[in-house]
């Protein structure tokens, strides 16, 4: 069974899935030494260390969170290093990467987990050793979590849903097309949706599309869906991949300009969409306001400041009209990341 | 006992045939329809599954048996039957590729952002496309041929890099706003039949006749037999093995592009996880994971069964997750059924 | 079949001082012999003799460290299957080198299928070609799109042999052809042996069992331990003298 073949292929094998996964840092040599404080805000930022757990560097929606992370970093001159798992998803990967940046002696950790379960083991390690620990983007059900940072979806969607209702007048059949529901972002995003639209405009019908976060599955959802009820007036997405799959699903049915299109998000090529006047609206997460304010929490915390436990970086509806202030407000990257999309 | 054993003159005295008419071989055998009886088709477990589901549809919901729902339910699976019909032809060798939605996705990241965010022209972008596919066949074709490597493992090597550096490439940023040929190709219809659904049926026709009416056809189930009886009959093992893995590739890059044009959007998380689906469609079309038999019309009517689990239930708006369960149980149940013609047909024979 | 001339004059295999090692062991040492046209030659010795390694270097698929392999009086150069076939040699080899998933028509004409144009199998001539092919040797199968691995083991060696037939065009090698065989069955294939030298080729049959080579064999050629010890004319020796010959007593 073991021969020199298979080795070979093993280590071929070993050496794609390092090189495919790694993603790209400035490696953190030095080890600090517990910062010296003084007094609150008296504190030497040179001298403290954060860890970055991100979930993937080549998502992006991430890479704007990841930037925002960095910027804060450079901002506050700290010490930062931010590594993603051998490969998207996953959990035991991201386990591992926690608990070296732990044996590293960090400062501080910020964690975007990949799960929400099997990541409280590693946050419980970072108690042990007395590392503060910042929850980026999805909740962690386990723990002590000093502060966790991310959009509140239930509100967010919550908008979405109050921008349907009023755009179409507060009755029809409305397309909702759902993420992965063992996920609570997915939850929420679906929850925040339904219940604003039965308690604000409870004469709309909504029709569910649930997927697992895959594009393909939406337009094949969506496209079902309008089979059945070819009478629909808006579609709503949980998250941008499916945004962009649905502009060309409701055109070849026709129905693209008839129809109102809100999707969720805030993605570059979804912006593009709404640039070009193809999508109506996007509630748009603040990214890059997340990851900045994630590591900025993170290096007042290892200061030892009290910090809130939870912060809500907010969505923002972003439309035609104000869609050029929200770019240019956000780092020239966001603007580059339009282009290459379209 | 004797000391010598005489030697015969030969051509007297040793048939084993009797005086009277021996039996010969039959003829050219009577008509398709007993050899039918026989031995039914390698795909007929997809196409008994296909009309059952159908028929159970129609009951459950109004909106299945409509021409718009069929003619989505065609287009929905075009891209995995495209993909499944490479997948036979390495299977027929009793290989396999695990990295063909990978394929998928870096060609459709490639064609995304050649032609979208450096603008080449959309011919010049497909060209250089299709070489991508072609170069990651002939990879795979030589580490697996050549070399002798396990292609579970090879593939599944692939499967991881190419994704990778699909990723890497564009930075995760997907492309939207393709060239029109592009979109046109994923989602225009041409009289009536949307192009993808014709595009797949091209593929299926032309790869059944390849398989079941060429040299290469013949050499490829041979090898899937017994690639060393192949061998020492003057079958170009090698030849064909890295062949059948650049058809595969080729057409995994045929189906990124498809889809890309359908969803008028590319990056490197098209069609995750897309391989298993891939090889279920085969493999409920008949086409044997261990080599040697199997036709391409099986992936079609494999992928088809799929595609129409998957409308059904969303038609009837049940859970993703519940899709996922029936897929499975539909894809063991339909290798047991195939196992079954198997046997059956061997107690016949 | 393109016709090969068949020279009576001239050796259809001639082995030269052949020699064949595996690290220290020496398979074949400086065999010489000649399978003259028209003939059946058979290949005896012990266990261990060296006589498969001799059936391999002629089937070209054992390439010699020293001597010369002659095919029709010329030098073999080269040893890829091709060559070996064209030069009119074909193998039933002891595992049949059969597929066992595709039919007994496929099967006769595996690697050398008839096309028409543009690549196209001529299927209904090839089955055309095997059934007269079959019928001509009094082979029976229950049908040619049966699976040969539906068939019993004396037909797959038929087959194995009929395939031999159709294509030789100067020397068949067969290994061992009816040791997995019943009585009834090793009688069909003896019987496919002499049509061959009927249809003026030559056999080269390794063997174990001295009554099948004293029925067929024109010549004896008796191995031990790498060499070529003696040849004999069948009709002139005897079953105990090659016996001993095997074994070393004389």
């Amino acid at each position: 069974m073991y021969n020199s073949r298979t080795l070979a292929a093993g280590v071929f094998v070993l050496a794609s899935v390092s090189l495919a996964g790694c993603s790209s840092d400035p490696a953190a040599t030095g080890t600090s030494a517990k910062p010296t404080t003084t007094a609150a805000g008296d504190c030497n930022y040179a001298e403290i260390s954060v860890g970055y757990a991100n979930p993937t560097a080549t998502n992006q929606g991430w890479i704007i969170i990841n930037q925002g992370a960095e910027d804060a970093a450079n901002k506050y001159g700290v010490d930062f290093s931010s590594v993603g798992p051998p490969s998207d998803g996953d959990a035991a990967g991201q386990a591992t990467v926690i608990e070296n940046f732990i044996s590293q002696g960090v400062d501080a950790l910020v964690i975007a987990p990949v799960d929400a379960k099997a990541l409280v083991p590693s946050v419980e390690k970072a108690n042990e050793a007395g590392i503060p620990v910042i929850d980026v983007d999805s909740f962690i059900d386990g723990g002590e979590i000093t502060s966790f940072v991310a959009t509140d979806n239930l509100k967010a969607a919550g908008m979405q849903a109050d921008a349907v209702g009023e755009a179409i007048g507060g009755e029809g059949k409305v397309v909702l097309i759902n993420g992965g529901q063992g996920f609570q972002t997915g939850q929420d995003r679906r929850n925040g949706f339904i219940d604003t639209m039965k308690a604000n405009y409870p004469n709309v019908e909504v029709i569910e599309v649930q997927t697992e976060w895959d594009a393909q599955e939406a337009q094949a959802g969506l496209e079902d869906a309008i089979a059945a009820n070819p009478d629909i007036k808006a579609v709503a997405q949980a998250w941008d991949g499916a945004t962009v799959t649905t502009v060309p699903t409701l055109e070849q049915a026709g129905l693209l300009d008839s129809v109102y299109v809100i999707g969720f998000d805030g993605a570059p090529d979804a912006i593009a969409l709404l640039e070009a006047g193809k999508v109506e609206a996007i509630v748009a997460q603040q990214l890059y306001k997340m990851g900045y304010t994630a590591v900025e929490t993170a290096v007042q915390a290892a200061c030892g400041e009290t910090v809130e436990e939870r912060i809500d970086t907010g969505a923002l509806m972003l439309t035609p009209d104000n869609i050029e202030e929200f770019v240019d407000s956000n780092p020239p990257v966001l603007r580059d990341f339009i282009d290459q999309a379209s | 006992m004797s000391s010598t054993i005489p030697r015969q003159t030969p051509g007297r005295g040793l048939r084993a045939s009797a005086p009277g008419s021996p039996p010969t071989t039959p003829g050219e055998e009577g008509s398709a329809r007993k050899r039918w009886r026989a031995e039914p088709p390698d795909w007929f477990a997809a196409v008994a599954g296909s009309l059952l589901v159908a028929i159970a549809l129609t009951f459950l919901t109004d909106s299945f048996l409509t021409t718009n729902n069929l003619t989505n339910v065609l287009a929905q699976t075009a891209v995995l039957t495209i993909l499944a019909t490479g997948q036979c032809f390495v299977l027929l060798t009793a290989g396999i590729d695990l990295s063909v939605s990978a394929t998928m996705a870096f060609a459709g990241t490639m064609l995304g952002m050649l032609t979208v965010t450096y603008e080449w022209p959309v011919l010049l972008g497909l060209a250089a496309t299709f070489a991508s596919g072609l170069i990651i066949g002939l990879i795979n074709g030589l580490l697996v041929a050549r070399f002798a490597l396990p292609a579970f493992i090879v593939t599944l090597g692939g499967l991881l890099v190419w994704r990778g550096v699909a990723l890497q490439m564009v930075g995760g940023i997907n492309t939207t706003g393709l060239p029109d040929f592009v979109t046109w190709l994923g989602q225009e219809d041409v009289l009536g039949v949307p192009a993808p659904a014709l595009i797949a049926l091209a593929v299926v026709a032309v790869s059944a006749l390849v398989v079941g009416r060429t040299r290469f056809g013949v050499g490829l189930r041979a090898i899937g037999g017994s690639a060393s009886a192949a061998e020492r009959s003057g079958v170009p093992v090698l030849r064909y093995k890295i062949t059948a893995y650049v058809v595969c590739s080729l057409l995994a890059t045929l189906g990124g592009i498809v889809l890309v044009g359908r969803l008028d959007s590319a990056g490197g998380s098209l069609g995750t996880g897309m391989e298993l689906m891939v090889i279920s469609a085969a493999a409920i079309g008949g086409v044997s994971l261990f080599g040697g038999s199997g036709s391409p019309w099986g992936a079609f009517f494999g992928a088809i069964l799929i595609g129409m689990i998957q409308n059904g239930l969303n038609l009837l708006g049940t859970s993703a997750f519940v899709q996922q369960i029936a897929t499975g149980v539909i894809l063991v149940l339909a290798v047991a059924v195939d196992q079954g013609r198997r046997r059956l047909a061997r107690r016949w024979a | 079949m393109t016709a090969m001339k068949i020279r009576d004059d001239v050796a259809v295999v001639e082995l030269r001082e052949v020699t064949k090692r595996y690290g220290g062991i020496t398979a074949v040492d400086g065999v010489s012999f000649t399978v003259p046209p028209r003939s059946i030659v058979a290949l005896v010795g012990d266990n261990g003799a060296g006589k498969s390694t001799v059936s391999k270097i002629i089937a070209g698929a054992v390439h010699p460290e020293e001597g010369e392999v002659l095919v029709n009086g010329e030098v073999r150069k080269s040893i890829d299957p091709t060559e070996v076939r064209r030069s009119g040699i074909e193998v039933v080899y002891q595992d049949l080198a059969l597929a066992p998933n595709l039919d007994v028509a496929t099967n006769l004409f595996l690697g050398r299928e008839r096309v028409r144009a543009l690549g196209w199998l001529d299927r209904s001539g090839m089955r055309r070609e095997a059934r007269e092919l079959l019928s001509q040797l009094d082979v029976y199968v229950p049908s040619l799109s049966t699976k040969v691995e539906r068939l019993s083991g004396g037909q797959r060696q038929a087959i194995a042999i009929a395939r031999a037939t159709h294509w030789a065009q100067s020397l068949v090698v067969m290994d061992e052809p009816t040791a997995a065989l019943g009585l009834r069955e090793t009688r069909k294939v003896e019987d496919l042996m002499a049509t061959l030298r009927d249809r003026g080729l030559s056999v080269l049959v390794v063997s174990h069992n001295l009554d099948q080579v004293f029925r067929l064999s024109d010549r004896i050629l008796v191995m031990r331990r790498g060499a070529l010890v003696s040849q004999f004319e069948t009709a002139k020796t005897s079953s105990e003298e090659v016996v001993a010959t095997i074994t070393g007593v004389m």
